[in-house]
């Protein structure tokens, strides 16, 4: 954690030293953001409902994708972005030679201040949600909602790494573009897709872990078992991404051999 | 004219040939462009009184996507940032004639690609299409192809100026995604939106090839749509050449 709070103090100091920059991530985010929720008032200018989920729900979904996706963002983008071409050229020598764990050097140690920005957007259209739905959530479901996303999270760091890995094997394979394809599929309730969609977006690739079940635990309240399946997925998604992480570093040799 | 359209011919092919080896990205790609259609697909396909013809419009949709798709922001702003347009300013033809290979390469390699995922989409909604609205649409892709290229390859070249081109291009990317028939078709928009979209770029780069492959447009409403994309092709070239000229009177590279 304090490896984390130096690496996020150092970016965010040089973050600040451009505030043009700022204003631009600041702008897109908003923009963004307005349009994701112009899309659901689009929709539901034509209906009430769309697969159970009425305005005011889809409205904390949505902010409750931005701010994971803020957070995401922020903690976890810059690192990943670049980590098959880290693994691909040998740069990946640096993280190994540190006394510290190379799999949370190597996808957490940079960061991108700025983007808390859509994060903090993502809370305000969660509160307009919640307004537009008349409802004050319980302080075990607002907690419920902390951990479920935290746990999205968790699964989004898994997934990237995961995919990122693979790179150990075959060098020339970059998935990035395909995770966040397949991270937009979060915008929305799992319930809108078909019955093997939902099941895949809910066991191979939880998408519904990342955004449908915190947004459905603030909006109706926890729910325990959906709670219980979450922190296992999660579990099993970063058990599974550090087995991978540790089996590559085994087929790793570096730039210079 | 002959020697231009030679030139550009071989960029193609020499593109073609150098993305060859980049096929599992390019299938990422793919895939990419179409998760934007396929999200509005599944939404309305839960919305009662979207039409019969959803199915058909989203993937057309998604056809058009694969076909303009542009990718500027990361292939020539990119070389303006490492330098590497000093080299395409020493050669003696139009500057414009890399970008616009390496564009059509890359289209060209994501429609074959993306036919497997066409058919999957097809059996999976049940579409269908006439073969004349096909035709009719066929200019409107065109259009939507050069139209596309313009704005992402003018926008691109806001990094002659900043190096937050990614934040400029993906700005456009939203007004595409929104008012481009991605996010809605356009007769679903509710009024004024409607016809705002109407009236902007957007629609003509990816929703209005789409309403016509499927045939929902009344003559006046398809001669209305091509008079926007023709006008807007000649805006948004007009703002490319103008935005060229600016840009590179600023651009300085190593050793200039």
């Amino acid at each position: 954690m304090r490896l984390l709070g130096t690496a996020f103090s150092l970016s965010l100091r040089r973050a600040l030293a451009y505030r043009t920059n700022l204003f631009f991530d600041a702008l897109l985010a908003l923009v963004e953001l307005a349009a994701s929720v112009a899309a659901v008032g689009i929709v539901f200018a034509r209906t009430g409902l769309l697969a159970g989920w009425s305005a005011g729900q889809m409205l904390a979904l949505v902010g409750t994708f931005a701010f994971i996706t803020g957070l995401r963002a922020t903690f976890l983008d810059p690192s990943l972005a670049d980590l098959s071409q880290q693994i691909r050229d040998g740069r990946l020598d640096t993280y190994l030679l540190q006394p510290a764990s190379s799999v949370l050097l190597a996808t957490t140690a940079r960061h991108a201040p700025l983007a808390l920005v859509q994060s903090l957007l993502g809370i305000g259209v969660i509160i307009f949600g919640l307004h537009e739905l008349a409802v004050v959530p319980s302080p075990l479901a607002v907690g419920g909602w902390a951990v479920l996303a935290l746990t999205g999270l968790l699964i989004g760091w898994a997934t990237s790494v995961g995919l990122a890995s693979l790179a150990f094997w075959a060098p020339r394979l970059s998935l990035g573009v395909l995770h966040g394809a397949a991270w937009e599929l979060g915008r929305y309730p799992v319930d809108i897709y078909g019955r093997w969609l939902r099941r895949l977006l809910t066991f191979a690739f939880p998408v519904a872990a990342v955004t449908t079940w915190p947004a459905q635990t603030l909006t109706r309240g926890p729910d325990l078992s959906t709670l219980l399946t979450a922190v296992l997925l999660g579990s099993v998604f970063a058990a599974g991404t550090l087995l991978l992480w540790r089996r590559g570093l085994r087929r790793y040799t570096g730039a210079t051999s | 004219m002959r020697r231009i359209v030679r030139l550009v011919r071989l960029e193609i092919w020499r593109q073609i040939i150098g993305w060859s080896g980049a096929w599992w990205f390019l299938v990422t790609l793919v895939i990419g462009q179409a998760v934007a259609p396929l999200l509005g697909l599944f939404v309305w396909l839960h919305v009662p009184g979207a039409g019969a013809q959803i199915g058909s419009y989203y993937l057309a949709v998604i056809c058009v996507a694969l076909m303009t798709a542009s990718f500027e922001n990361h292939t020539f702003a990119q070389a303006i940032y490492s330098g590497e347009v000093a080299a395409a300013l020493l050669r003696p033809q139009a500057p414009v004639i890399g970008p616009l290979g390496e564009n059509v390469a890359i289209r060209l390699w994501m429609v074959l690609l993306g036919i497997p995922l066409v058919a999957l989409v097809a059996v999976a909604v049940g579409v269908s299409f006439a073969p004349l609205a096909l035709l009719a649409a066929l200019p409107a892709v065109i259009l939507a192809a050069a139209l596309r290229f313009l704005f992402v390859w003018t926008l691109a070249m806001a990094a002659f100026w900043t190096e937050r081109v990614h934040a400029v291009v993906a700005f456009g990317g939203v007004l595409i995604l929104l008012l481009g028939g991605s996010a809605a078709p356009n007769a679903l928009l509710p009024d004024p939106l409607r016809t705002i979209a109407q009236l902007l770029p957007f629609r003509s780069m990816l929703g209005f090839p789409a309403e016509l492959a499927v045939g929902t447009l009344t003559s006046a409403d398809m001669a209305a749509g091509y008079a926007i994309s023709m006008f807007w092709t000649a805006v948004l070239g007009c703002c490319a050449i103008g935005a060229w000229r600016l840009g590179i009177r600023r651009y300085s590279t190593v050793g200039a």
